[in-house]
């Protein structure tokens, strides 16, 4: 029997094209995500020089003045939870996930030194900083560097929202960046993960609910409700992206 | 997690593919044949009226067998050319009690019992009381449109048409919301056979009404067991030599479709199991294009599909258990607390996986609106259609899984009482 296969190359052609249609859309919804994030970092960008320049301003006032003990608020930890959510999609070496990573860790270390310095200053006790450390690397046999970093941040997470005022500040330990050098430097740290900086003392290796909230103040506020978006939101995301 | 998740894209991408792949192919069928379709339609000559005997084989048919008839003879067909040959196949009701009482008031209609024997065994009792041009089998269950014969008459004027599979649809109103879900089931079916027809590949000759020139049986014998799944069987023997199958798209019959779970996953346990046993034993015409669109396309895309169901079940056992897995393993960590729900349009899922689901439900939604156009169904569609897409595919993985397993395992065939529905 003589069959006419135009119609199978005929499917296969629309298939394939369906398939490329589906990709292509996916790709550019997902250059579209990159385009808000920069423009929310934009914006941050302006909110950051606006928290310069109170802390500028609070030099010539007093600390009643000062609107809020958190200085980048809650745009930051947006932005964290976005550029995971990026991260996760397109993977930890795409170009511009790298580049949005390291402008969003200075804007973190900025972040950082500005918050301190503002809780030095106003002699608040509410406000207590983490830094975390993670990677998403391998060691020298192909190992994970890192095992229970995503662990660590489901816990930082939990811990944030029962203590609205902690901050927390994450870091790609091997993000190619002299600014996270530099904080690694000062606080020494070494590259054992997860790795945590609480009230300026380093610890290494996961850390449990219990074993951080002992080192909480004991007069650090609780969360009477359900805690809004936090930055470290971002961390367990990204430390499972695709390498 | 990440191997996990790797193992699971890598098997759906290619489930999905094949899924859009049939469904391009199928509408391009059915559009390349629109007009042949018209012209179908058109053609009608009341005047061709071949003689037809009906074979009615029926068990603990009590309930339904009168209104079968009642729709035969209701036809719109030279009634000195209808025959009808009622074969009960030694029911425990009074099935030939109302048989018989057919017999008595009306020449043209026979009455046979015999002990039982399974459907096969019914319909081949039927086919030696045959004297005419066409034999037409009809479940006792099932009912004919008026026009139906007249319909499926024409398509033999061809003389190169050995047999006709009707548009067969499930009998409205609907009692359960199983039927409701059969009704979608059956609208789609009634797509792909027409499709399929298109390309002279019938996939399968419906139980419920089909017709054959007497000569078909006399050149290729009677009905075989084949696993309970004797319309498959037959379908397989008739693309195998060579005959002819057309669709009759405007042959309507109605049929009852099982109206409880139990009785819809037996059945169709029943239809996945005969269709994997009798596809083996015909393994031969499988991707042999001696056998046309049938052996290249038809039969291993039906095979292909009874496994992938397979495998998408297995993909939404290891997604369900994946996810349950991280909330459980979190708990341990952190303890019991509610997941905060955010609508943020920044992590609307945007992924491949999504536009191509879109894809294969855009292409169901053309489906089933040519579906409706030859059916001219018209029940409580988007109740219908939801019931088939949300809760459908909770109900098939029971029947392809026992039907696979039977099937590999090679689990022993029941011959006892038979179960006459198609």
């Amino acid at each position: 029997m003589k069959i006419d296969y135009t119609k199978y190359a005929l499917a296969m052609i629309v298939t394939t094209a369906l398939f490329g249609s589906a990709y292509f859309a996916s790709s550019y919804f997902m250059t579209r995500r990159l385009s808000s994030i920069d423009t929310i970092q934009e914006n941050l960008h302006i909110e950051d020089m606006s928290n310069q320049v109170q802390y500028d301003l609070l030099q010539e006032a007093s600390c009643a003045n000062v609107t809020s003990s958190s200085i980048l608020s809650e745009d930051l930890a947006k932005t964290g939870d976005k550029l995971s959510y990026t991260e996760s999609e397109l993977g930890a070496t795409n170009s511009n996930v790298l580049y949005l990573k390291k402008y969003y860790s200075l804007l973190q270390i900025k972040d950082y030194l500005l918050s301190k310095k503002l809780a030095e200053k106003c002699a608040s006790k509410k406000t207590i900083f983490i830094i975390y450390m993670y990677s998403n690397g391998k060691d020298a046999e192909g190992h994970d560097k890192c095992n229970r970093c995503s662990d660590q941040a489901v816990i930082l997470t939990a811990l944030r929202e029962k203590y609205p005022e902690l901050r927390v500040y994450t870091f790609d330990y091997d993000l190619d960046l002299s600014a996270v050098e530099t904080l690694k430097k000062i606080y020494r740290i070494p590259a054992t993960f997860p790795a945590l900086i609480v009230q300026d003392k380093l610890y290494t290796g996961f850390q449990s609910l219990e074993t951080l909230d002992t080192l909480m103040p004991d007069n650090l506020v609780e969360a009477t409700s359900t805690a809004t978006t936090t930055a470290t939101t971002t961390i367990k995301s990204a430390t499972t992206t695709k390498n | 997690m990440q191997v996990l998740d790797t193992i699971l894209h890598a098997i759906m991408y290619p489930f999905i593919f094949i899924s859009i792949y049939f469904q391009v192919f199928m509408l391009l069928n059915f559009m390349g044949g629109r007009d042949k379709m018209k012209k179908e339609e058109e053609e009608m000559d009341e005047n061709f009226e071949p003689s037809v005997t009906f074979l009615v084989p029926c068990w603990n048919e009590e309930k339904t067998l009168g209104p079968t008839i009642e729709s035969i003879l209701g036809l719109n067909y030279d009634k000195s050319k209808l025959k009808i040959i009622i074969i009960d196949d030694g029911s425990k009701d009074n099935t030939y009690t109302i048989a018989k009482g057919f017999a008595e008031v009306n020449s043209n209609i026979i009455a046979i019992t015999k002990a039982n024997g399974g459907k096969h065994t019914a319909l081949n009792e039927g086919l030696r009381h045959v004297n005419t041009d066409l034999v037409a089998c009809l479940d006792a269950d099932s009912f004919l449109h008026p026009n139906a014969m007249i319909v499926a008459a024409q398509y033999f004027k061809d003389t190169n048409i050995k047999a006709l599979a009707s548009c067969m649809q499930i009998k409205l109103p609907v009692g359960s919301w199983i039927q409701r879900i059969q009704q979608i089931e059956y609208m789609i079916s009634v797509f792909w056979r027409k499709s399929y027809s298109n390309i002279d590949a019938v996939q399968v000759m419906p139980g419920p009404f089909s017709v054959f020139r007497k000569s078909v049986f006399d050149e290729l014998g009677d009905y075989k067991p084949a696993h309970n799944a004797e319309d498959f069987e037959m379908t397989l023997r008739l693309h195998y030599n060579g005959y002819k199958i057309a669709n009759a798209h405007k042959a309507y019959v109605y049929t009852v479709g099982p109206d409880t779970v139990k009785g819809l996953v037996k059945q169709r346990i029943r239809w996945v199991r005969g269709f994997l046993e009798n596809a083996w034993d015909y393994r031969e015409m499988f991707f042999n294009s001696k056998y046309g669109h049938f052996g290249i396309f038809t039969l291993p895309i039906g095979i292909v599909f009874v496994f992938y169901i397979l495998i998408a079940i297995a993909y939404a056992v290891l997604s369900f258990i994946k996810v349950n897995y991280m909330r459980i393993y979190d708990y341990t960590l952190v303890g019991w607390h509610w997941p905060r729900f955010q609508f943020e349009p920044f992590y609307v899922n945007t992924d491949t996986f999504l536009f191509l689901s879109i894809f294969v439900f855009t292409l169901l939604g053309c489906v089933l609106y040519a579906a409706r156009n030859i059916t001219e169904s018209r029940d409580e569609f988007v109740l219908n259609l939801a019931l088939y897409i949300f809760v459908y595919p909770f109900i098939v993985p029971f029947f392809i899984f026992t039907a696979v397993f039977k099937f590999l395992t090679n689990a022993k065939n029941v011959w006892a009482l038979q179960d006459n529905k198609a």
